[in-house]
């Protein structure tokens, strides 16, 4: 049980760090279309 | 304003305040009074912290630093998912294992009682200060456009706010921040909507932000190693880090709001919940503030969104310079209405060369405003969104405009006083104090307590007297204290060989050197200027190298100290 939590926190941490790489790419790819 | 306005606004805001106060009108224990009972949900504290965060200088100068300067800005928060997943580890599970009411006490049992007090003494003036200022930073935007008595306007906010912060505690400002940013991002979709509305006779979707982009606007991210520029992708993600670890980590505004959670679980997912949605609201907010800068490129923009600066310059004997500026900006001014009114093909370049042109006919005007009167707030970047509001939105929408920006400023305002009351409360009255004080007048103490920081926040605000951007100042003030406090409290968990009296002492260093340095640069000591999110980062590296320093000179002091201390 402790196990199956500590992966899931791992999974949601991930997720959330891929979500914000993903807003910095879509930023960077705006900035850089209009450079 | 009309009636419809006045009705909207005056609904809203007195549900909000009458729904928190009669949901929490039984608070008896210190418990319920300080952490809310620790029952909320994730989706409470989610909105509580954000609503804590987002203060009405979000919504009145988010938009116009937008406008202003494009979206560059929000690299500021490119460190807040990391910091947050930091803090959901580490410091989370460590709160509520402990069972703590502030931040800093836990700072007792790592180190001693005088750090303790000093980090919490710190909270305090950084905190009472931006109180102040979340009061009085929409009261002067609102007092200048509507023409409402600023010193009123200062006073009304603040009652309000005391009313249901000292009747329900930490509850009520959970409760009514939830309803608070409902009514906030209803209102922001819906200014929203109405500028592309405004904008649409003229311009596509598509083509507005095409203009945008080739006006400069869209300068989202910048990898730019530039020491000096403000916002950069390297500044935002180590300053950016070092800000929000120390304002969640180590602000007892935002501690007390997830440390109400019923569960460590609930904390951590109403963390996550600000770690993925933080950005892309701000994203819309500065977006929101990029299509303003479209809009009025179709609508008339006055040389000034201040109207004060306008009169200030007319009723000057520098009134003749002041109309010769005016009358060159009114007629380029009506050259690129017609260009962009009538949708003439291929004419941005020519529209953006005349909207350059009018920028420095701007600065010349501000000049002039400033040779007049060298005192005079002439940056107007925080009142292009509510001038917006006033002039374009519909009657009941105005109402609920004005709405959003007194709860945000409400919601903020409630989040601190609640924090500085726990704060004085937990960490000085109780800790210092001598006399065993019972449940029910711990309560009425922490009540009497939040009164008194009310006042004093209202009494700054009312003596507050501003002249950069007022999201800039706020984050500036912080980013003086921060640094320090998140270095303490790194120590404290991460670095176990430092003691007590080491990190004190680096503590106290720490906050000479970022203060020295701050009143260096403004006194141009220095060649370069320092982008404040980098005081973030010193303060906290001071503590951290000064105490390992400290430790390794006072060796055999500390070892015999902390044994001193282990026998008292």
């Amino acid at each position: 049980m402790e196990e199956e939590s500590k992966t899931n926190w791992r999974l949601i941490y991930m997720g959330v760090l891929l979500i914000f790489i993903i807003q910095v790419v879509i930023y960077a790819l705006i900035s850089s279309f209009f450079l | 304003m009309n009636y419809i306005d006045w009705l909207v606004l005056g609904l809203t805001l007195v549900a909000i305040v009458g729904y928190g106060t009669w949901r929490t009108r039984k608070q008896k224990d210190l418990d319920s009074y300080l952490r809310g009972g620790r029952d909320s949900k994730w989706f409470t504290v989610g909105l509580s912290v954000m609503a804590t965060q987002a203060s009405a200088i979000t919504f009145l100068s988010t938009p116009g630093q937008a406008f202003e300067s494009g979206m560059g800005f929000i690299q500021i928060y490119f460190g807040l998912p990391l910091a947050l997943i930091l803090i959901s580890v580490f410091i989370v599970p460590l709160f509520y294992k402990l069972n703590v009411y502030t931040a800093y006490e836990y700072l007792e049992g790592r180190f001693d009682l005088n750090t303790r007090l000093l980090t919490a003494f710190l909270f305090l003036i950084q905190r009472g200060l931006a109180a102040g200022i979340t009061i009085y930073a929409p009261a002067i935007v609102l007092s200048v456009v509507l023409g409402w008595d600023l010193t009123k306007l200062n006073i009304i906010i603040g009652l309000m706010v005391i009313i249901y912060t000292v009747s329900g505690g930490t509850k009520a400002v959970n409760i009514t921040q939830k309803w608070q940013m409902a009514v906030i991002m209803g209102g922001m979709f819906f200014a929203f909507f109405m500028i592309i509305e405004h904008i649409s006779p003229f311009m596509s979707f598509s083509e507005a932000v095409k203009f945008a982009g080739e006006s400069g606007k869209m300068n989202l991210v910048n990898f730019d190693f530039d020491f000096e520029s403000r916002y950069t992708f390297w500044s935002g993600i180590t300053g950016g880090l070092f800000l929000s670890m120390s304002y969640f980590g180590t602000d007892q505004s935002q501690v007390q709001r997830y440390i109400s959670a019923s569960s460590v679980k609930e904390s951590r997912m109403g963390l996550m919940f600000n770690a993925i949605l933080k950005i892309p609201m701000q994203f819309f907010i500065l977006f929101t503030g990029v299509m303003l800068f479209v809009f009025y490129q179709g609508h008339q923009q006055p040389i000034s969104f201040n109207q004060e600066v306008i009169e200030l310059v007319e009723n000057s004997d520098r009134a003749e310079a002041g109309n010769v500026i005016l009358t060159s900006y009114e007629e380029i001014e009506a050259q690129k209405l017609k260009l962009v009114q009538h949708s003439v093909p291929n004419s941005n370049q020519e529209v953006q060369r005349l909207q350059s042109a009018q920028l420095e006919l701007k600065a010349s005007y501000n000049e002039l405003a400033h040779e007049i009167d060298e005192d005079f707030p002439t940056k107007d970047s925080d009142y292009v969104f509510i001038r917006f509001i006033l002039d374009y939105l519909p009657h009941g929408a105005i109402g609920l405009l004005l709405a959003v920006i007194l709860s945000a400023a409400m919601s903020s305002t409630a989040g601190e006083l609640n924090a500085l009351a726990s704060t004085s409360m937990n960490d000085f009255i109780k800790r210092l104090g001598e006399r065993k004080l019972t449940e029910k007048s711990q309560v009425q103490l922490s009540r009497f307590v939040t009164v008194i920081w009310g006042i004093l926040a209202i009494s700054f605000a009312l003596v507050a007297n501003l002249v950069d951007n007022l999201i800039e100042l706020v984050n500036i003030l912080g980013s003086l204290f921060y640094g320090t406090i998140l270095g303490v409290f790194v120590c404290a968990i991460f670095i176990k060989r430092i003691n007590a009296r080491s990190v004190f002492f680096a503590a106290v260093f720490a906050e000479s050197v970022v203060l020295l340095l701050f009143i260096g640069e403004k006194l141009h000591w220095f060649e370069r200027e320092i982008g404040f999110l980098w005081f973030n980062v010193i303060g906290a590296m001071a503590v951290i190298i000064l105490g390992l320093l400290f430790q390794l000179i006072w060796k055999n002091d500390a070892n015999l100290y902390d044994e001193k201390r282990m026998n008292d």
